[in-house]
């Protein structure tokens, strides 16, 4: 095959359709990832980056935060395991539950999206608040004398926040796995005989574990890497890693330590995507 | 003010060589820099001269006040930041020869001044300078070799806030806020340098706090983390979180204020006052400079002299609620921003009125003197506060 069979016919023209995109992923992902990865083998001295080539970053990103990534990886676990399940709860309904206003609760749960990030957090901590609404129903109720501290600046807080938040993102692939079921696969188990624990079991949860991991991902990564939502609603006991990565790279000027911590942090999150995958792969219906 | 009179007063001999403080932390700035918004372009439109400003939110306005960018054809793009540092980070990444105007704290020019980040000052383009009160027009540590690098514009100082209506024993020592009664109702603030600062008199009876051994330095990270662990309902960042929420009742009091959160909380309803506990508390204080070799070096000098005028600096304390340095701006500031200040004894040059209740503090070693922990060591043990 010489050079210009190479660029011919169909084959040029997926290149030519993948070239944007592709110099788009060069360009703002590959790139700057190369540069970063470099950089973390480098050392800063007087606010200046030097060139080195030095473990000492790695060291250190995991030496000294190893227990503030455990706990985050603890905060963004809960959050992607619950909001998982009642995603696929919500989404399940959606499917075969609602009927003709499946559409409708889809459209709600996008407008949803649109609500902004920044305001769903204000609106958590109006709720949550010492005289928020919560607080004041429960003593306007007679069922506390004083408010509730701990339902806001906690890390209970932060899984409520984040995990409304991520919802959506949630619900969205979960939706689009279960809507690849054919209705007669479900009919035909049912003529079969098969109850409707078996059909669940045995059909509809294997047919959603695209939209299951899917869902999982997305709401772990987003949660793991957060440093705004617990800076906000999280208090004193709440320190993700985020807050840290973006510390090195703001107030210290630690570009090389905090890319450290980038990749440390990125490979921590690759791995444990990889064992929630391996476990969902394990899992095989009866 | 003259060096012999420097000598004379207990602040300046406190403040010595290389005064400084800490930070000011502005307003929800916190949201948009968090949200890695931190360069936001305001109103680009097809005008003669962009000009780029890299500062505090809020600190730009004086810069603008009575519509100065339409009078003079200008759009001011503005990156805000989230800490002191992120300005010398953001010039060292790329801003150096883009940006116009800056707003270190005096602390941090020196740095800058000394790593050569700055462009000395045309003070004949400045003739605001000329009302300056003496205090902030002598600082020494804004000029090297005859040349002046930054003007300051505003000052402060660090009480203690509290919200009036719900604290009926005030505290009058440091240390009464880890008393039983301000358990989970106490808002903690600022960086390792604002704590160590004002913390090292009451836990180790020792001054300055940004001199401190490695052993001092751990007791008093140690007593700061007792303190997150059991009195604090928040550590924040933000000025701007703490009045939202002292306004909201989810705290009452804070250990590092700031004057302008009593009319900010006031805004939203909240009665809010400040007290200085035995021993007095940090002042600050923030300047003007231009980093080197910024595009528009003469509009910059214009827009500086136009902050420090009477027009930016009376807009910068009645819309803000800042200090001003103006000494003809004061007769024109509103009640409630002479109640906050000491301008009659600062304007007078009674220096030690403000020695009462607050001092400047040197700013942290950047070189280790087998002594002291350095500024990097302090930040390292600021981590371990974080973590905790």
């Amino acid at each position: 095959m010489n050079a210009s069979s190479l660029f011919s016919g169909e084959r040029a023209w997926r290149f030519a359709a993948l070239a944007p995109s592709g110099l788009v992923y060069l360009c703002l992902f590959v790139a700057p990832f190369s540069v970063f990865f470099v950089i973390s083998f480098w050392r800063v001295r007087s606010f200046r980056l030097r060139p080195d080539f030095i473990f000492d970053n790695y060291v250190e990103a995991i030496g000294d935060y190893y227990a503030v990534l455990g706990f985050t990886f603890a905060i963004a676990l809960s959050i992607a395991a619950v909001v998982t399940v009642f995603g696929f709860a919500f989404a399940y309904g959606i499917r075969f539950k609602a009927g003709r206003w499946g559409q409708l609760c889809v459209s709600v749960t996008l407008i949803t999206l649109f609500g902004g990030y920044l305001a769903k957090i204000y609106a958590w901590k109006t709720i949550l608040g010492n005289e928020g609404i919560l607080n004041s129903a429960l003593i306007a109720l007679g069922i506390i004398n004083q408010p509730l501290s701990y339902l806001l600046y906690s890390p209970g807080a932060t899984v409520l926040t984040l995990g409304h938040w991520l919802m959506p993102l949630a619900v969205l692939p979960i939706l689009a796995s279960l809507r690849g079921i054919e209705d007669i696969t479900i009919e035909s188990a049912r003529d079969l005989g098969a109850s409707p624990r078996r059909i669940f079991l045995d059909i509809i949860l294997p047919q959603s574990r695209p939209g299951l991991m899917a869902a999982f991902a997305f709401c772990f990564l987003i949660a793991a890497g957060d440093f705004v939502t617990p800076r906000m609603v999280g208090g004193p006991q709440t320190s993700m890693i985020g807050v840290f990565i973006q510390s090195q790279f703001s107030v210290r000027f630690n570009w090389p330590l905090g890319a450290a911590m980038s990749f440390m942090f990125l490979l921590s999150c690759l791995a444990a995507l990889a064992v929630f995958r391996l476990l969902i792969s394990l899992w095989r219906p009866r | 003010m003259s060096s012999a009179r420097k000598e004379n007063s207990p602040l300046v001999e406190k403040a010595a060589s290389r005064l400084t403080l800490n930070r000011r932390r502005f307003n929800a700035g916190l949201a948009a820099s968090a949200a890695g918004l931190s360069f936001l372009p305001y109103g680009r439109t097809f005008a003669a001269t962009t000009m780029n400003y890299i500062g505090w939110q809020g600190y730009e306005e004086p810069l603008i006040a009575a519509d100065y960018l339409e009078k003079n054809d200008i759009v001011l793009e503005r990156q805000y930041i989230d800490s002191n540092e992120a300005i010398i980070t953001k010039l060292q990444a790329g801003g150096m020869g883009h940006i116009d105007v800056s707003t270190p704290y005096f602390g941090h020019a020196r740095i800058m001044i000394e790593a050569g980040m700055l462009e000395p000052l045309d003070m004949d383009k400045i003739p605001a300078f000329d009302e300056m009160m003496p205090f902030f027009a002598d600082w020494e540590l804004l000029t090297k070799d005859g040349h002046r690098y930054a003007v300051p514009f505003t000052w402060g100082t660090q009480p203690v806030m509290y919200r009036a209506d719900l604290v009926k024993e005030v505290p009058t020592e440091w240390l009464d806020l880890m008393h039983p009664r301000f358990k989970n109702k106490l808002v903690m603030i600022g960086g390792v340098i604002a704590n160590c600062a004002v913390w090292s008199k009451p836990v180790l009876n020792h001054f300055p706090g940004t001199r401190l051994t490695h052993a001092q330095l751990k007791e008093i990270i140690d007593f700061l983390i007792d303190m997150k662990k059991n009195q604090a309902r928040l550590y924040t960042d933000s000025y701007g979180e703490m009045t939202d929420v002292l306004a909201r009742g989810d705290a009452v009091i804070t250990d590092i204020g700031w004057e302008p959160v009593v009319l900010w909380a006031a805004e939203k309803g909240a009665e809010v006052a400040f007290t200085y506990p035995k021993g007095g508390t940090i002042a600050f204080m923030d300047t003007y400079a231009i980093p080197k070799n910024a595009p528009h070096i003469e509009k910059a000098h214009a827009m500086i002299n136009h902050g420090i005028s009477i027009e930016g600096q009376v807009h910068l304390a009645n819309a803000l609620g800042q200090a001003v340095v103006n000494n003809a701006a004061v007769p024109h500031l509103n009640e409630q921003n002479r109640g906050l200040y000491l301008y009659d004894e600062m304007a007078s040059g009674n220096v030690e009125a403000l020695a009462d209740i607050a001092w400047f503090v040197p700013f942290p070693l950047q070189e280790p003197d087998g002594v002291h922990a350095t500024h990097d060591e302090m930040l390292d043990e600021w981590d371990r506060f974080l973590k905790a």
